[in-house]
């Protein structure tokens, strides 16, 4: 029921078959956590928006043109986690109450994110404290390690959009980061020593 | 401390980091931190939070979310899937918004020349006026006939020069003057004018007009006047195969300014003089000593029952006279009437847009004061009509949207029934004027009026006029 004469009228590859929902969870699932935990930083987090990102792959799977899949479930990732931190600054800012530093996971206390996380805890509470815009930049770049031209991609923005997003990210993070000690092969992140 | 000049590089450092910049800026920055030790810092801090990110490990999920995941298919996670295949780029919403800006773009410029383009085919040609001469004569006749005190001659004259058939050339015996005439003063002449124009008589009677031929003979052609005091009068111009060629009906227009031209000089017959039985007051004017024109009032009501105007070399070149009157109250307008121009008396002038074409419409021009106008205001066909007159001599000043045929320039002309013509093309219109004055006259009219100044018009005049056109349509 999932094939029809439209998707193999725009089959260019005569040998190409399409793949199954088991297969496609099987080869992109890891992906897909893989930059949902980087973007909220938590394991929850990221394994309800990896759930939230096949499930609306699924929905509109048959909306899919042809081209990088990967590239294709990025964008779904990076806009669900976006909308989804849109809409929880909304609350908040609608709640009169004062706004936390992140904007995602801020229901999870100190203790519960240093067993969550692997990231190192110092990173990942500057990486929360950016804008998702900067933070999504940044991952993708610094974490993902894509190409300024993809992320334009992925984004549907501009190149210079890119790197003043990743610019402004990097710097947070390097005041973020100032006040770790510089210890062996490791500089001071700012500064001259 | 950093440098005013390392603001200017310190956006770029991330970018040069990670060698996006444009060869041109990376060599820049390059340079710049050749010589900044901050920047040079700044940069290694960038790379350490580079390097920093790069070592972040990810943790695994959890061990039931491919079950999850698999789960949202259902029964159909074994069926393939309904997917296209292929490789190409992401849809951009921002590029497609941006095609749709410069389609949208050029589809407008593309409008936009059209409509100019069009415009331009559009415009509607100047109005060519063919035979100005004749159509200022036609104006001056109807004119002088709306205002003049014997509505007769302006009635003679428009059938005359809408070609009417005035037959073979005629003679006419000029009146001969009776008893001593003595002078009088022109208050004396402007009173019997005034009273004339004024008169409360009601009346209907033939009239013959006689126009000179400049060869001693005349054109000649009767007019039926009915007239009712307060009322106005009916003109029935016949020709001379005795059929009415033309009817008009003339509204009464009021008082009306008389003076007498200042280097005029007035004789009146104390004896009445006899015309139709009635008794007649003869006036007489006189401009250097020779005769200008002469008038024959009744005594009795006022009425013009004869009038000569003469030449420079005393001969007549216009007379009228009452071949039949019967005067009465009982007296009716009726008929097929039709009114050939509608003529404004000055007091409704000074009101807003009542001045048409003309900068200003003049009050006075040589001398005469503005008795009545009528303008045109339709679009393209714009006119303004100026009747100037003191009793004694008119002109009529005109104003015509149009351009002088191919060919024809400024032109003076003067002919049949001592009107002269002077016309010339002033920008988009055609400035005439006619009078039945002298050329003095004509000469110190023209001086008040605006000067030549050919007809050019502009592509973008003619864009406005297309769109004009195009706006009107719509």
């Amino acid at each position: 029921m999932f094939r029809s004469t439209k998707a193999a009228r725009t089959a260019t590859d005569a040998s190409w078959t399409a793949p199954t929902w088991q297969e496609l969870v099987r080869d992109h699932s890891a992906q897909v956590y893989r930059l949902a935990y980087r973007l909220t930083g938590n394991q929850h987090d990221a394994e309800d928006l990896t759930q939230d990102v096949f499930v609306k792959v699924f929905k509109a799977i048959h909306t899919f043109q042809p081209g990088t899949l990967e590239g294709w479930l990025h964008r779904i990732t990076t806009n669900l986690f976006l909308d989804q931190a849109r809409r929880r600054q909304r609350i908040r800012m609608d709640a009169l109450s004062v706004a936390p530093e992140s904007v995602w996971g801020s229901a999870t206390g100190p203790e519960e994110l240093h067993d969550d996380l692997e990231l190192d805890a110092d990173v990942s509470a500057a990486l929360r404290a950016l804008s998702p815009e900067q933070r999504v930049a940044v991952v993708l770049c610094d974490i993902e390690g894509l190409s300024y031209e993809e992320i334009a991609k992925v984004l549907d923005v501009k190149l210079g959009t890119v790197r003043s997003r990743i610019a402004r990210g990097r710097a947070a993070l390097r005041d973020a980061l100032a006040h770790r000690a510089p210890s062996e092969g490791r500089t001071r992140y700012a500064g001259v020593s | 401390m950093a440098s005013p000049c390392c603001d200017r590089f310190r956006d770029d450092l991330s970018a040069f980091a990670d060698h996006t910049l444009t060869p041109r800026r990376f060599e820049q920055v390059a340079r710049h931190l050749m010589d900044c030790g901050t920047c040079r810092a700044e940069l290694a801090a960038i790379d350490e939070v580079c390097t920093e990110l790069k070592s972040c490990r990810s943790s695994s999920p959890s061990e039931t979310l491919a079950a999850r995941l698999e789960s949202i298919a259902g029964e159909h996670s074994q069926a393939p899937l309904y997917m296209a295949s292929g490789d190409c780029e992401l849809p951009s919403a921002r590029r497609i918004r941006q095609r749709r800006v410069a389609q949208g773009s050029v589809a407008l410029l593309a409008v936009v020349m059209s409509a100019v383009v069009f415009a331009v085919l559009i415009a509607p040609d100047p109005v060519r006026i063919v035979d100005p001469v004749k159509s200022a004569r036609e104006q001056f006749s109807m004119s002088s006939s709306a205002i003049s005190i014997n509505e007769a001659f302006g009635a003679v004259l428009l059938a005359f020069d809408r070609g009417a058939d005035l037959g073979q050339p005629i003679s006419y015996q000029p009146r001969e003057a009776a008893g001593h005439p003595e002078r009088v003063s022109s208050e004396r002449a402007v009173d019997l004018l005034r009273a004339s124009t004024q008169s409360e008589a009601s009346l209907t009677g033939l009239q013959q007009v006689w126009v000179s031929d400049g060869d001693g003979l005349y054109r000649s052609a009767e007019v039926r006047t009915t007239k009712v005091a307060g009322e106005g009068a009916k003109l029935e111009v016949y020709d001379a195969r005795g059929d009415r060629f033309l009817s008009s009906f003339l509204p009464a227009f009021g008082h009306r300014p008389v003076a007498a031209p200042r280097d005029w000089t007035f004789t009146e017959n104390p004896k009445p003089e006899p015309i139709l039985g009635r008794e007649a007051i003869h006036l007489q004017a006189f401009e250097d000593g020779s005769p200008v024109a002469g008038w024959w009032f009744d005594t009795g009501t006022g009425v013009l029952l004869w009038s000569e105007r003469y030449a420079s070399t005393g001969a007549v070149s216009l007379a009228m006279g009452f071949k039949e009157l019967t005067y009465g109250d009982h007296v009716t307008i009726s008929g097929d009437l039709t009114q050939q121009l509608s003529l404004q008396p000055v007091t409704a002038s000074q009101t807003d847009g009542w001045c048409v074409g003309l900068a200003t419409c003049p009050q006075e021009v040589g001398g005469l004061p503005l008795v009545a106008y009528a303008s045109s205001d339709s679009q393209g066909k714009r006119s303004m009509t100026l009747v100037y007159s003191d009793g004694f001599e008119s002109a009529v000043v005109g104003w015509t949207e149009g351009v002088l045929a191919d060919g024809v320039g400024r032109t003076h002309s003067e002919g049949v029934g001592l009107t002269a013509v002077e016309l010339w093309q002033c920008g988009d219109a055609v400035v005439w004027v006619t009078t039945n004055g002298s050329d003095d006259l004509l000469k110190r009219i023209t001086a008040d009026l605006p000067a030549e100044q050919p007809y050019r018009a502009s592509i973008l005049d003619r864009i406005s006029m297309g769109v004009k056109r195009l706006v009107r349509v719509g």
